[in-house]
């Protein structure tokens, strides 16, 4: 235990040395942090008290359905934090040189199992403990709650639900790579996916919110009381629903009740958490083993049948390499494409449900809003996509940058090939997105019209924004996409992108807002010189913001390498 | 030919290379020594463009790297003290990637790669992936990448870290051939042997100034005053 406590306390000591560097970029990153993530939970803060104001006082929605809702939200939250932990478990567990460090010395397995184990957990998770926080902190508010609420749900509900979480997913990790020495990696990871999909799919389908609403509406006005009769009986035994149980109950004031789910989260979370550290103990090694094996009968091969780069794609020589390269980059690291082909299942998914929704017959308010809100889910989505794939690509050049930038190639032209390289997709992903999550729109002209245009101007910022942001803050000391995309200048950089959606989607709501109050009052002269107006906003904004961060991006490519 | 003019690199308050002026004629094998941080890697740095200078000029072939980066690049062949490579790169992609960054005419191409995997003898492993090389299979792919597009000026950053006898010797074999065929060759190292097996001449950098620049018989001159021993000599200079 102390040998623990003596390395965690090295490994604080270090990291709180990293965070304090006086260096240009540091400062920017430093301070910028300090006022963004200030901002961002003000905004999540006021952000979830008008989000109950809105369904408690305006549609009447009733404390017990919000709280199925919150659990539905929960659920989804839950498996990605698990799917998150699967994946940067596997780098943090098994491809860090710190594990192979501390393996030569006379430190017991499942001491560093737990420190990488809070390593990963700690620290990609910053982020979700702000916005966490901020959201607890809006719902006490909201409710009028007293201080002991807040830690109570901070310390007894949020940090046992992620940790049930983040356990769970490294049990089942070390039950894939047992799996994984027997079937192969392709096999593991497709059935992974499809795990994943099928889970929320079938919980949707059993839970059915439509059936929900309807059942419970039947009782209006009397929608607070705990229609658990309507609730299927697995319901019971996850747990997004103890934890938003835990917080109807306190609402509601029954003590008894709350403090029952509280004792099940709690109680949850450590067996969960003891479990692991017992399996770990006696697994990890191994595992770290079947991992070693793993890597070497897949990779140790020789790979003669066709050489991409004998065959030219540009005329250019410079582009055609560099593009190539980042092209096997991509597809030879399974960390990578794999978490491609899952981004854009979750985006296929949202985008077949919202062909499937029909809002023709709702008030337009009610129109203008869920068309809002579809559009900054989109929009979520891209800017999601972008921090995670476009921001590391220059710091992902790591150690092996000084052979491109030593050879005679033009810093534009490394930097126009990377920036071209994640465009592309992104711009053909984003598109199709856009499209078909509003489809049910797609007889309002210029309505398409504003999301199209304002969704390609997204999509050109982001890319501009994160390869910048990439390039400034870039260390070039960690070669891991996943650990890139977690470091302090990424969640800057995801930060000012969402500030920037919010900008954008306030004019995209203006619009919308017009067009559905008054599409039937006004001539379409005037609503298409609403749209036109709006576009050429949204524009020139973006168009600002781009050429700053693309100035700044390439300037910053120049520096000592 | 490479000539340093009043080379200068500070970082914030510290000054790692200190107003170096040296002047290297083509065809000559130029060794650079010099204990740790005494300033070697960021001089060679500050040639190949990955450092720009505070202040001070670098030409090589009287063309300023300032001036004109890509054209000086063209010329240069490096090869850092660590063997980095795209790890996901076979050894044959790196070559031709490598290549590629170059503009290597597609005619004479596909024959240049023939020719330096049978020089460097990495035909057994050149078509596994990165990933896999041991340093030494690392470091033999990257000094034969460097030299695969023929640069005239060759910058070497420790070449022997991680080589067998026989990759030494196949890498000390092949850079005096070229320096006799006239290529500039300009070659840090701790290994004062190698450094003494072929250098023709030879200069100490301690604290970012060059202390000692002479030529490899002056050295052996200098030799007798230390037990005809290099190592008493270096050792006494960066004290």
């Amino acid at each position: 235990m102390l040998q623990l406590i003596y390395i965690l306390f090295y490994k604080l000591k270090s990291n709180l040395k990293l965070t304090v560097e006086l260096t240009p970029q540091g400062l920017v990153k430093n301070i910028g942090s300090v006022f963004l993530y200030v901002l961002f939970v003000v905004g999540t803060f006021y952000f979830t008290r008008a989000t109950l104001q809105y369904l408690l006082n305006e549609i009447h929605l009733g404390l017990f359905l919000l709280h199925r809702f919150l659990s539905m939200v929960l659920f989804v939250f839950f498996l990605t934090v698990n799917l998150g932990n699967i994946i940067v478990s596997y780098s943090t567990l098994y491809r860090s040189n710190e594990v192979l460090f501390l393996f030569t010395k006379p430190v017991s397995f499942a001491n560093i199992f737990i420190i990488k184990f809070f390593d990963n957990f700690f620290y990609s998770s910053t982020t979700l403990f702000l916005i966490g926080m901020a959201v607890i902190a809006g719902y006490g508010s909201y409710f009028q709650m007293p201080v002991s609420f807040y830690f109570i749900v901070l310390f007894l509900v949020f940090i046992p639900f992620l940790l049930i979480s983040a356990s769970l997913a490294v049990l089942l990790l070390f039950g894939l790579m047992k799996l994984a020495s027997r079937t192969g990696i392709v096999t593991v990871v497709v059935g992974l996916i499809v795990g994943y999909i099928s889970s929320i799919y079938a919980y949707f389908k059993i839970v059915n919110p439509y059936r929900l609403i309807d059942e419970v509406l039947q009782y209006y006005p009397n929608i607070d009381f705990y229609f658990d009769k309507f609730d299927p009986v697995f319901l019971k035994y996850l747990p997004n629903h103890w934890a938003s149980d835990f917080l109807y109950w306190t609402i509601r004031g029954e003590s008894t009740n709350s403090l029952f789910n509280l004792y099940l989260l709690v109680m949850v979370s450590v067996i969960t958490f003891m479990l692991l550290v017992v399996v770990a103990n006696k697994y990890y090694r191994k595992s770290w083993i079947v991992s070693i094996e793993l890597k070497f009968s897949r990779k140790n091969k020789i790979v003669r049948s066709w050489n991409i780069f004998q065959k030219k794609i540009f005329r250019n020589q410079q582009l055609d390499v560099l593009y190539k390269k980042e092209l096997l980059q991509f597809t030879r690291e399974p960390g990578q494409w794999l978490h491609f082909v899952i981004l854009i299942l979750f985006m296929a998914i949202f985008a077949v449900s919202m062909t499937q929704l029909e809002i023709k017959s709702a008030q337009p308010f009610l129109q203008s809003v869920i068309y809002t809100v579809i559009y900054l889910f989109t929009a979520f989505l891209i800017a999601s996509m972008a921090i995670r794939f476009v921001y590391p690509i220059i710091s992902m050049e790591a150690n092996n940058f000084w052979k491109v930038k030593s050879a005679p190639v033009s810093i534009f032209l490394i930097f126009w090939t990377k920036l071209f390289f994640v465009l592309l997709p992104i711009l053909i992903i984003g598109v199709l997105l856009s499209l078909f999550s509003h489809w049910q729109f797609r007889h309002e002209y210029y309505l398409m019209v504003v999301t199209l245009v304002s969704m390609l101007c997204i999509i050109f910022t982001l890319v501009s924004v994160n390869i910048s942001g990439g390039s400034f803050f870039s260390t070039f000391n960690e070669k891991n996409p996943i650990r890139i995309a977690s470091t302090q200048g990424a969640s800057l950089i995801f930060l000012l992108s969402l500030i920037y959606l919010v900008i954008i989607v306030g004019a995209v709501y203006v619009t919308t807002f017009q067009h559905f109050q008054q599409s039937n009052l006004l001539a379409a002269e005037i609503l298409a010189g609403h749209t036109i107006s709006s576009a050429v906003f949204i524009g020139i904004f973006s168009l600002l913001i781009c050429a700053t961060a693309l100035i700044l991006g390439i300037k910053s490519l120049k520096r000592d390498y | 030919m490479i000539k340093l003019q009043e080379l200068t690199k500070i970082f914030g308050k510290f000054t790692a290379v200190d107003n170096i002026s040296l002047e290297i004629p083509s065809g000559q094998f130029f060794g650079f020594l010099g204990p740790n941080g005494a300033g070697k890697t960021t001089t060679i740095k500050m040639m190949t463009g990955l450092y720009e200078s505070t202040s001070g000029n670098v030409f090589l072939n009287g063309s300023n790297i300032k001036k004109n980066p890509l054209e000086v690049k063209r010329q240069i062949g490096y090869i850092p003290d660590q063997p980095y490579l795209y790890e996901k790169l076979t050894g044959r992609e790196y070559l031709y990637f490598c290549a590629g960054l170059f503009k290597m005419p597609k005619s004479t191409l596909e024959g240049k790669i023939k020719e330096i995997i049978k020089l460097f003898e990495i035909e057994p492993w050149v078509d596994k992936r990165a990933e896999n090389y041991s340093q030494g299979m690392a470091q033999r792919l990257i000094i034969a990448a460097a030299l695969l597009h023929g640069p005239p000026i060759i910058i070497i950053d420790e070449p022997m870290v991680g080589l067998d006898p026989r990759s030494a010797s196949i890498v000390k074999k092949v850079l005096k051939e070229k320096c006799e065929k006239g290529a500039t060759v300009f070659m840090s190292t701790h290994i004062l042997q190698v450094a003494e097996e072929l250098c023709d001449r030879i200069a100490i950098i301690n604290n970012g100034r060059i202390i000692f620049d002479y030529s490899h018989d002056e050295l052996q001159s200098f030799k007798h005053k230390y037990d005809g021993k290099l190592e008493n000599l270096f050792l006494e200079l960066t004290e």
